[in-house]
């Protein structure tokens, strides 16, 4: 867990993490119709913290390569099977660095004939969690129920609710949560779209804080000691609520790529405890 | 276009017929810009319209995630062969339309069902898995007709000489999927043979304009799915 070297960047390992699940579409046979998302992220409190003393922003990067064959099941249900390799880059902590891998699977229904008519889906993802930190690593997995409705040509309506559990090596780093999501996305010209979104999260979270704070240590369910933003931090992991709201704006530079900036307003609470994120975002995502 | 085109060729060497006259469309938006695959017709209206004859199948493809051609009128009657030319995309092709409603889910590659569009009106085409692809037949009662090509000009080889109703139609005209063919602009002319001493080939000069008031489009735009985001 310690990390002497927290505060220096290191090109060539985010560069690899990065480029990771490209090198997944060597084997990738044709119709899996693979997607290729690349982000960027500033996260203004990477360490969930709520005293200004503690907060640390940094940048994360991140690459995500899904692939995916649907089978169809007659003419209004389909199943969609595939896998996401995906892996995680913070230059300034590499503790947190991470990749995953794992299948997918969904079941979708279509209510009907035409564009207008709703879908509801069942998606099923797992995962084998490596990461920088030992600790860190471990299963993940979840379930996501969708239902999505687009209301005319240019405006759709997406609601999930999300289960997901991952269960790290460290106690203090298993999350399991229930996340409900409302998006409504609207094209706005035939190159430019604009999403809203409202979530609504209750599970667990890790704060890191400089102790002592005895108001975290009645509330946490585990804490560690903790270097991974190279300050003699603890970990804690609390049972708490996250208030999202997003905004994403949308470029579609051609039919298979799209770039996509975004900002998210996170505010997370259990009892005296409150912190808030901005996180502000830049992906790249391509189909090929 | 190849229909009329051939028609007309069949008038001008058909003993007793009068001789098919050319008349060319010059179609542009508010902004002067030609405007392409609008359909332009002609419907007679002191004779009556010519009985159909056979013609081959037209073919509307899918390839690409696309439907092509993405507008194309027929004559009532006409038939229309599907393909999907995918290499591994299977479709499910469908029409809502009460001019021509049917479906066919599990549209594989290789796949190359034929529709009879007997019922005159627009039938819109779509894809119920593939929200973007969508494409347009007009099925048309007369046998004069032509789509514009990218520089917004159509010809039409009419005959007879006498007073015709054009009709223009396009897809972005207002209403121009909620009312169909109705939507159309429209137009009286009449078309009469031109001197052959001034005109061997008799073409109407000049071209016969339309300004259209073309909506935004607004049709759904394929691009890659985004990810929903969410707590991670």
């Amino acid at each position: 867990m310690e990390n002497p070297a927290s505060a220096a960047v290191n090109p060539l390992r985010t560069a690899l993490l990065a480029c990771l699940p490209a090198l997944a579409f060597a084997g990738v046979p044709a119709g899996w119709a693979p997607n290729l998302t690349t982000t960027a992220t500033w996260d203004s409190n990477a360490s969930n913290a709520s005293r200004s003393a503690d907060i640390v922003g940094a940048l994360q990067l991140q690459a995500e390569a899904d692939v995916a064959q649907r089978i169809s099941l007659g003419g209004d249900d389909a199943l969609f099977a595939g896998a996401r390799l995906s892996a995680a880059a913070w230059p300034r902590f590499d503790g947190l660095d991470r990749a995953a891998l794992g299948p997918r699977l969904a079941w979708q229904h279509k209510f009907g004939l035409g564009a207008l008519a709703p879908t509801f889906s069942v998606a099923l993802a797992a995962d084998a969690v490596a990461a920088h930190e030992s600790g860190r690593a471990g299963l993940a997995g979840g379930v996501t129920f969708a239902w999505r409705q687009r209301l005319d040509d240019a405006t759709r309506l997406t609601l999930t609710h999300e289960r997901a559990r991952h269960d790290a090596r460290a106690a203090v780093f298993d999350r399991t949560g229930a996340e409900t999501s409302l998006e409504l996305a609207r094209d706005l010209d035939e190159h430019w779209s604009l999403a809203l979104a409202a979530r609504w999260r209750e599970g667990d979270v890790v704060s890191y804080a400089t102790p002592p704070r005895p108001d975290l240590v009645s509330l946490a369910k585990v804490r560690v000691p903790n270097a991974t933003f190279g300050r003699p931090f603890v970990a804690y992991s609390l049972d708490a609520r996250t208030l999202t709201g997003a905004l994403a704006l949308t470029r579609t530079l051609d039919p298979a790529t799209a770039l996509t900036f975004g900002y998210e307003w996170r505010d997370t609470e259990r009892g005296p405890l409150r912190y808030v994120n901005h996180l502000v975002s830049a992906a790249l995502v391509r189909q090929f | 276009m190849t229909r009329p085109l051939a028609l007309a060729c069949l008038l001008l060497v058909a003993p007793g017929r009068t001789v098919a006259i050319d008349v060319s469309f010059k179609i542009i938006d508010a902004r002067g810009q030609p405007v392409a695959d609008a359909i332009v017709a002609l419907y007679p209206l002191d004779a009556p319209v010519p009985p159909a004859t056979r013609v081959p199948a037209v073919e509307i493809e899918q390839r690409d995630l696309q439907f092509s051609p993405f507008v194309t009128p027929l004559r009532t009657g006409s038939s229309a062969v599907l393909p999907n030319h995918e290499k591994k995309v299977e479709h499910h092709v469908y029409s809502s339309s009460p001019a021509k409603p049917f479906e066919f889910p599990l549209y594989k590659p290789g796949t190359a069902e034929t529709v009879v569009f007997d019922h005159p009106g627009l039938v819109v085409l779509g894809c119920n898995i593939h929200d973007s692809m969508l494409a347009y037949v007009a099925v048309l009662e007369t046998p004069w007709f032509a789509k514009t090509a990218a520089d917004g000009i159509a010809t039409i080889a009419a005959d007879p000489p006498g007073r015709y109703r054009a009709e223009v139609w396009h897809p972005r005209l207002k209403d121009a999927v909620k009312s169909g063919l109705a939507a159309s602009v429209q137009r009286e002319l009449t078309l009469a043979p031109a001197a052959p001493a001034l005109s061997p080939s008799n073409v109407l000069p000049p071209a016969q304009s339309f300004t259209l008031a073309l909506e935004p489009d607004r049709r759904i735009r394929r691009s890659p799915a985004t990810s929903g985001g969410g707590y991670k």
